[in-house]
């Protein structure tokens, strides 16, 4: 029997929940390979993290404890020596701000192939997986021999699970902190700001596509006239036009509003990672080809500059 | 201080993407430096500009119509710059992370960098991997997604952008590859004396030959099997009309919420 391994993703022992989409990943790989699912989890809080992961299809879960959160240095001995013992075929861990972190050295460690950001596989002779190129415009199958380690794009796979019976083994490693060269201080969460966008029902959300930061007062005016919140795209925040406590996504809010209405935003997708949640997404964009519209309700292909005081005055 | 920095040009489709014979049409393209290079070659120039006798260094790995690209990050203030090319490179569909770092690998004991700067993906593919991959291929320490750096002795304390609005606190020995988030700093314009002078600095190129007796080992880990076009979603509902029709289906929506808004 061959084996797959699943690198568990988790918060200081709080599990990442796309965790799931990574297991139900594995599962279907290993049915179509007819192999063992081999979970790995490190760090803090394994108990109830090994419950919640127990779910039918893993046959075996191995937990390292190490009293601190993750970080490469730690990461990367526990799971060669893992991958020397089991010798899975394929290795997955999520594409995340951790999972990249770590598994392109694994690769590099091992000398085996990373398939990178991968949204979907089939497998019959060989592993066949989808990623993404050009900001979502182009989709690329690829492959590549096996032993392989892939990174998942969180949310591409189902998070429904059952519970199931599962094998606990204590996986002993001695950490040896003092050859760390990766020391983490301290995590912090961005300071609150004024303006909380996750609790808005309406968002006026402004992208790349304003142009420049003086038409910022055009999509403040608009938002007064329509009871809007305004919200943006990181690009808006790395420029510093607006503060960090505005930005939808990813690495900023995610968001839930009754409706968002987008402008100017292609649709990164980190960007879209944040906003799946809105009840309606509206979006204007002056590219037809704008990812933002693949997940959209309503889209206009068109010019902010003409709608948006078009919009306003709906209101007046 | 020695600063190495791999750069890339990135290509941004135009417009709609054609693919013939499973392979895409360059005309497609517009090409320019990767968005999240402008931002690592600021923070290696203002390493640089803050510690005496420091020299930064460009590579990258692309065909000379990239040397346009490689100018202006010259012209920004990178001392030097290496490209490399090479036949078998214009074959592949793509080069994949591990075929960039293991070529990248070759060229850093020629320059013994104490501080390897690259972005933290590319828009091109946003696979955010090579700089990882170097570094343990060459037995660096690493950060990635930087978003605050200050250098102190041997050690680089930075912020790492986490999910969520989370930062993290970290301090790396060097010598490191950092990958760099955009927002970091606020990349620099070239002035026109950089652009000046950016004409007479050296820009080396080298074949795979010239990093390896063996060019056994720059063959591509990824296969291409096939380029398609996304499935578009069927269910979006387009408003078309004049800018004021088009507004008032959005009126319409938003007025149906009830209250008008929050």
């Amino acid at each position: 029997m061959s084996n797959i391994l699943i690198i568990i993703e988790h918060q200081n022992g709080i599990l990442n929940p796309d965790s799931f989409g990574l297991l139900n990943a594995g599962i279907q790989l290993s049915r179509s390979i007819g192999a063992d699912i081999h979970v790995s989890i490190i760090g803090q809080n394994l108990d109830t993290l090994s419950q919640e992961v127990s779910i039918k299809g893993v046959h075996t879960i191995h937990t390292t404890p190490a009293n601190q959160p993750y970080n490469h240095d730690l990461y990367i001995p526990i799971i060669t020596s893992l991958h020397a013992e089991l010798n899975p075929i394929f290795t997955l861990s999520l594409h995340t701000s951790t999972g990249t972190d770590y598994a392109p050295a694994i690769s590099s460690l091992l000398d085996i192939p990373l398939l990178p950001d991968i949204t979907r596989f089939d497998y019959t002779e060989q592993i066949e997986a989808v990623c993404e190129m050009y900001s979502s415009k182009l989709c690329v199958k690829i492959s590549s021999t096996s032993p392989a380690i892939l990174t998942i794009r969180p949310g591409s796979w189902s998070n429904d699970h059952s519970p199931g019976d599962v094998i606990i083994n204590p996986f002993v490693h001695v950490i040896d902190e003092k050859s760390f060269n990766f020391k983490v201080k301290k995590h912090e969460e961005s300071p609150p700001g004024e303006i909380d966008i996750s609790e808005a029902d309406l968002l006026l959300s402004v992208g790349r596509g304003i142009g420049e930061e003086s038409n910022l007062e055009l999509i403040f005016s608009t938002a007064e006239s329509i009871g809007a919140t305004v919200s943006s795209s990181r690009p808006i925040v790395d420029r510093g036009w607006l503060p960090k406590d505005r930005q939808v996504g990813q690495s900023g809010k995610k968001v839930s509003p009754s409706i968002y209405l987008a402008v100017g935003i292609s649709g990164a997708v980190q960007h879209l990672a944040g906003i799946k949640d809105s009840q309606v997404i509206i979006s204007i964009n002056k590219d037809p080809l704008a990812p933002i519209f693949d997940i959209s309700h309503y889209g206009i292909v068109g010019d902010l500059f003409e709608i948006l005081p078009a919009l306003a005055k709906e209101f007046s | 201080m020695k600063i190495l920095v791999a750069i890339t040009e990135v290509a941004t489709p135009e417009d709609a993407i054609n693919i013939s014979d499973n392979s895409l049409n360059e005309t497609d393209f517009t090409y320019g430096l990767n968005e999240w290079d402008e931002y690592a070659i600021e923070a290696a120039i203002q390493v640089a500009e803050s510690v005496p006798d420091s020299e930064v260094v460009s590579v990258t790995i692309a065909p000379k119509s990239a040397e346009k690209t490689i100018r202006m990050a010259l012209a920004k203030g990178v001392d030097r710059s290496i490209r490399i090319w090479d036949s078998e490179l214009e074959k592949l569909p793509f080069l994949d992370p591990q075929l960039k770092s293991q070529i990248l690998s070759k060229i850093v004991p020629q320059i013994s960098p104490d501080i390897i700067f690259t972005g933290v993906q590319s828009s091109s593919d946003s696979w955010g991997s090579t700089g990882v991959s170097l570094a343990a291929k060459i037995g660096f320490n690493w950060a990635t997604l930087v978003t605050k750096l200050e250098i102190s002795g041997n050690k680089a304390n930075v912020i790492r952008e986490l999910e969520n609005g989370v930062d993290e606190f970290a301090e790396v020995t060097l010598p490191a590859v950092l990958t760099i988030q955009t927002g970091i700093n606020s990349p620099r314009y070239a002035s026109l004396r950089g652009i000046k002078q950016a004409q007479q600095k050296e820009l080396e190129v080298f074949s795979l030959s010239d990093l390896s007796t063996d060019t056994d080992e720059f063959k591509p880990r990824i296969d291409l099997i096939e380029f398609s076009l996304p499935i578009s979603n069927n269910s979006i509902q387009y408003f078309e009309g004049t800018p004021s029709e088009q507004a008032a289906q959005i009126a319409n929506i938003i007025k149906g919420l009830g209250s008008g808004g929050k």
